[in-house]
């Protein structure tokens, strides 16, 4: 084909530009480390790489979520180890001050220690978190969820509300439990019943918390141990009016078992002495100290008063008892929702990883290929130029 | 005489000879102008003289100096020159655009993405002020990003329209030089003169190729020698010496919605759709295709994020205390009346009023709503395709439509018609509303919890605000099972008995009262109680809901989130971009096998013309010696008769 001069250094002008670019395009992709310079490069994998940053950086808030929630949790498990201590020494001592070879003297000094120790359960349950949150309020973090009446009763303030963190784009977790399932609403007696004696009793009698033995057999009615004679005892159901059991004869520390329930009675109860076997009711970790307290400090003279100290005292450590694994149960809940987050935590993990090795394998420049393809585009480019000024140096002109 | 004839023959070739060295030395300087296409001299013997019974050959002269050129590989690259250019400038723009949209941190994703952490960061922390600050300055982070994005896209248009501009007067000014050449070719060829004027004519078609640069043209040449020049379908530009000049118009109402139009004695005709092709063309294209659909989708998720958040965030309480108020103002959008020069709307027609109803339905498409005198028509601008209206019942005038609703003004009169932009300006015009770290409504009115006495192991969850301005939202209610499979719910606040004797279905029962629902189920046992309580500022709930709106497929008809319809967006631009630039390069090529071919033709090759340079020469040297030897035989002559 018949060339024209002015085409022929176009060409190879063109050339040389177009290879130039080229060169460029690699350079930048070589210094940027980047395989898509700019969007247009390859549209479908700058979107892809678009959205797999917006979830890489989802995952990322997740963990941060998973971290908030652990700290939020940390704390509560450690105040609630603390509580479980306090308890634990409340119960050491009750158990003490329970002993027969104590003076009034030495229980009321037994009781300063319990009022001691009853200060720390309340500022335990008052904890505010490092913004100053009370931990244990349910949602009304701002108002101190307990506080102590004049007249010895205990307040709960807070509501029952737990925060959930999303440590999943599915999952949430609760990353508070509410004061009042953590420390008011504790069963009292056994956690089913509670066995109560009157307060008019003169014998020694001591009743055991009991336990129950059938459960299909127990109603949840009310029974009334009454005893007709010194060794003599009826049982009646007063939610129905019925006797149960009559005539039983009593020995002390023997089972008595009727209805599901199976308890006993030690000492000896005097004609007239009754026992109450009720549905046990709610009381809170404090009253259950306070009522201790109250306990110690009343001064003893007289048998019945005696048997009334161990009764009361036997009473409030059932309810101490139930306390405590109340407390136990709540950090079992802690510790598994840890767990969770835990792992969730290193799926994301790994999940960020694959995210991030899929985003790399889209945007990054492969530079064994990228850094071949500049030395081709070098050579090219070299050649371009020189056979250029060697085109141009050719004219017949020079012939002339 | 046979010396005489010799000397007349060498001088035909000597003067033939010269005009063709001349020639060649045209061409030689003329190597590299622009649009000249080679010339060649035509030799032909002069009439023979009858000598007796046979002729004789009396020298050579010259028919005339011809150009070398192909109409029809000319018209090629006029073609490829206007197809070129069209998708040079379209991905130039489209470019822009993309670049600015997919960039991985100026980009709308990861301002967004800033946002909802920081939402999360609020749901890990409602009660600390300096989450909540947080929160507010990545919403005006969000705004600023929705609002600079428009800026610079609207640079981007500002730009194009002052290219469109451009470009017209360009078109104009060519138009008018072709004019003028098509009357010195016409008068050139009148005066009896055999040969063309090539360089006028050289002159001409180059200026036909620069004109395609700008809009794509057809000449139909003329037998008087000039040539008319149409663009689009037929639409005359240059007829022999006269021209109807380009002009720009606000036909739409949009004043940053630049027309074409045909300036003609008869009033301003409309050309914008029929235009194709060159820079003209590319520009058109670039800014109904990207530039609008880019602010139109922009706007569109800016009016989502907007009425949704707000929504949610009137669902929940504030720190205050008091239900939420707006996060964003969201733009409202404006009906522009349309100035169609030949459907002029009467001044008493009042205008066209919409809104937003469905934001899930909601396009990026702009409008024309038009009245026959009857019956109201949308349709959207650009393909024409109809909308349907269907009517609001109970309130005439009021049409819904791809998520508005329309209400006609009632004293329209025929041929009346508005533009509707829905989305256009929303990315440009959303702001913040709050600015008390205080005022983001965290916390969900009410909870639900199960009693802790409960002996059943019934369960409440999944507590929804339906009716955020309900009076008795915020009261203590208390849903009471009275056997294991019935519930009352009684309203503690007021007193009041909501509702006795409920059927409890154990494996769940909606609940709805008050403003709210809940649902309860699992074992509840009779005697169990559920109580619905108004939250504390340490509650959540609603900031879970707002962080969740993130992921809610609530655009596009409930299938893409926020997310999804911007990488659609990035996605849509990006393919168009790498479309324009595949096509950009194989148009490049096009043209550069066109005018290869053209070149091949009609350019200068310096090789060649110094072989043409030698020959002539030798033929003039040659000549010159024919003339010494005619003059040596007349000499031979004269001395063997003296």
């Amino acid at each position: 084909m018949r060339l024209s001069t002015a085409e022929i250094s176009q060409t190879s002008i063109s050339a040389i530009l177009d290879q130039q670019s080229q060169l460029n395009h690699t350079q930048q992709q070589l210094s940027t480390g980047r395989r898509i310079v700019t969007p247009a490069d390859d549209p479908a994998g700058a979107a892809q790489a678009l959205n797999l940053q917006a979830a890489i950086d989802t995952n990322t808030q997740l963990q941060k979520n998973g971290d908030a929630a652990t700290a939020r949790l940390n704390l509560e498990q450690s105040t609630l180890t603390q509580v479980q201590n306090v308890v634990q020494r409340v119960r050491t001592l009750t158990i003490e001050a329970n002993n027969g070879t104590q003076t009034n003297e030495s229980r009321s000094s037994i009781a300063s220690e319990l009022s001691q120790s009853l200060k720390s359960l309340l500022s335990l349950g008052n904890t505010r978190d490092s913004n100053g949150e009370y931990i244990f309020a349910g949602s009304q973090t701002t108002t101190q969820p307990f506080t102590q009446t004049p007249t010895n009763t205990f307040v709960y303030a807070g509501d029952s509300a737990q925060r959930f963190l999303q440590i999943d784009s599915s999952r949430q977790v609760a990353t508070n439990d509410p004061g009042s399932s953590v420390f008011m609403q504790i069963t009292n007696g056994n956690g089913t019943f509670i066995a109560t004696p009157a307060a008019a009793n003169t014998g020694s009698g001591i009743i055991d918390p009991g336990s129950v033995t059938n459960s299909s057999a127990y109603t949840g009615d009310t029974y009334s141990i009454q005893f007709t004679a010194a060794n003599t005892y009826d049982v009646m159901d007063t939610t129905t009016g019925t006797t149960v059991l009559s005539n039983q004869t009593y020995q002390s520390d023997s089972s008595i078992s009727f209805a599901g329930i199976q308890t006993s009675i030690s000492g000896t109860p005097a004609t007239g002495d009754t026992f109450t076997v009720a549905p046990s009711g709610r009381q809170s970790v404090f009253q259950t100290v306070q009522n201790i307290v109250d306990t110690l400090n009343t001064p003893t003279s007289s048998v019945a008063s005696n048997t009334k100290l161990h009764n009361s005292i036997n009473q409030q450590l059932s309810a101490l008892d139930q306390a405590l694994g109340n407390i136990i149960n709540k950090q079992a809940g802690v510790g598994s929702r840890l767990t969770a987050i835990s792992s969730q935590q290193s799926l994301q993990q790994d999940w960020g990883t694959q995210l991030k090795s899929a985003q790399s394998k889209i945007q990054d420049v492969d530079y064994a290929s990228a850094i071949s393809q500049y030395q081709l585009q070098l050579t090219g480019l070299e050649a371009a130029q020189k056979t250029y000024t060697q085109v141009q140096g050719l004219s017949l002109f020079k012939y002339l | 005489m046979a010396g005489a004839d010799i000397l007349g023959i060498g001088t035909s070739a000597l003067l033939s000879y010269q005009q063709a060295l001349q020639t060649t030395s045209n061409n030689i300087s003329n190597a590299n102008t622009d649009g000249y296409s080679r010339q060649r001299v035509d030799f032909s013997t002069q009439p023979g003289d009858l000598a007796g019974s046979y002729y004789l050959g009396s020298g050579v002269q010259v028919d005339g100096v011809q150009r070398i050129f192909s109409q029809f590989v000319n018209a090629q690259v006029t073609d490829a020159t206007a197809t070129n250019s069209r998708y040079q400038t379209y991905s130039q723009y489209a470019e822009q655009v993309d670049n600015l949209l997919a960039d991985q941190t100026a980009g709308l994703q990861p301002a967004l993405q800033s946002f909802f952490n920081s939402v999360q960061g609020v749901a890990n922390d409602p009660s600390s002020i300096s989450a909540r600050q947080d929160l507010i300055s990545q919403g005006n982070t969000l705004v600023g990003r929705f609002n600079t994005l428009y800026q610079q896209i609207d640079n981007i248009s500002g730009r194009l329209n002052g290219q469109i501009g451009n470009d017209v007067s360009n078109i104009n000014s060519l138009a008018s030089q072709i004019a003028k050449l098509n009357t010195q070719i016409v008068s050139a060829n009148n005066s009896n003169v055999v040969g063309q004027p090539n360089d006028l004519l050289d002159k001409r078609d180059a200026l036909v190729n620069k004109l395609a640069q700008y809009v794509s043209v057809k000449t139909v040449s003329q037998s008087d020698g000039s040539i008319n020049v149409m663009v689009g379908t037929g639409q005359a530009l240059v007829v022999g010496a006269d021209v109807t000049k380009l002009g720009t118009a606000n036909l739409s109402g949009d004043p940053n919605q630049l027309d074409l139009v045909f300036k003609t004695q008869a009033g301003d005709v409309p050309v914008s759709n029929i235009v194709t092709g060159g820079s003209l063309g590319g520009l058109l294209e670039a800014r109904d295709q990207v530039v609008v659909q880019a602010k139109n989708a922009l706007g569109r998720l800016a009016i989502g994020i907007g009425q949704e958040f707000n929504a949610q965030q009137a669902k929940g309480i504030d720190l205050t205390g008091s239900q939420g108020g707006d996060f964003f103002n969201v733009p409202m959008p404006t009906t522009v009346q349309n100035s169609y020069p030949s459907e002029n709307n009467a001044s008493s027609s009042g205008v066209a009023t919409y809104s937003i109803s469905d934001v899930g339905k909601l396009t990026t498409n702009d409008y024309r709503l038009s009245y026959d005198g009857t019956n109201w028509s949308l349709k959207v601008a650009g393909s024409g395709q109809t909308v349907t209206m269907t009517p609001v019942t109970g309130s005439p005038g009021s049409y819904t439509a791809d998520g508005l609703t329309i209400n006609v003004p009632t004293t329209a009169s025929a041929g009346d018609s508005f533009s509707i932009e829905p989305t256009r300006y929303a990315a440009r015009d959303i702001t913040m509303a709050a600015t008390d770290p205080r005022e983001i409504a965290a916390a969900a009115p009410v909870v639900g919890t199960a009693t802790q006495t409960n002996t059943g192991t019934g369960t409440i969850s999944d507590m929804q605000t339906l009716d955020p301005t309900n009076a008795n939202l915020r009261d203590q209610v208390t849903i009471t099972m009275t056997s294991a499979t019935t519930f009352d719910v009684v309203d503690n606040t007021t007193g009041a008995t909501l509702a006795t004797g409920q059927a409890f279905n154990s494996s769940g029962t909606t609940v709805s009262f008050n403003g709210w629902q809940t649902t309860i189920g699992g074992n509840a046992a009779s005697g169990d109680t559920f109580v619905i309580a108004p939250t504390g500022s340490g509650d959540n709930g609603n900031a879970l809901q707002l962080a969740a709106l993130q992921q809610k497929t609530f655009l596009q008809g409930g299938t893409a989130s926020l997310g999804d319809t911007y990488s659609q967006l990035v996605a849509d631009v990006g393919t168009k971009t790498q479309a324009a630039q595949t096509d950009a390069k194989t148009h490049q090529s096009l043209l550069n096998q066109a005018t290869s071919m053209q070149q091949s033709i009609s350019g200068v090759n310096l090789d060649e013309e110094a072989a043409n340079l030698l020959k002539y020469q030798q033929a003039y040297q040659a000549s010159a010696k024919v003339i010494s030897t005619a003059n040596s035989l007349f000499q031979t002559l004269i001395n063997a008769v003296s």
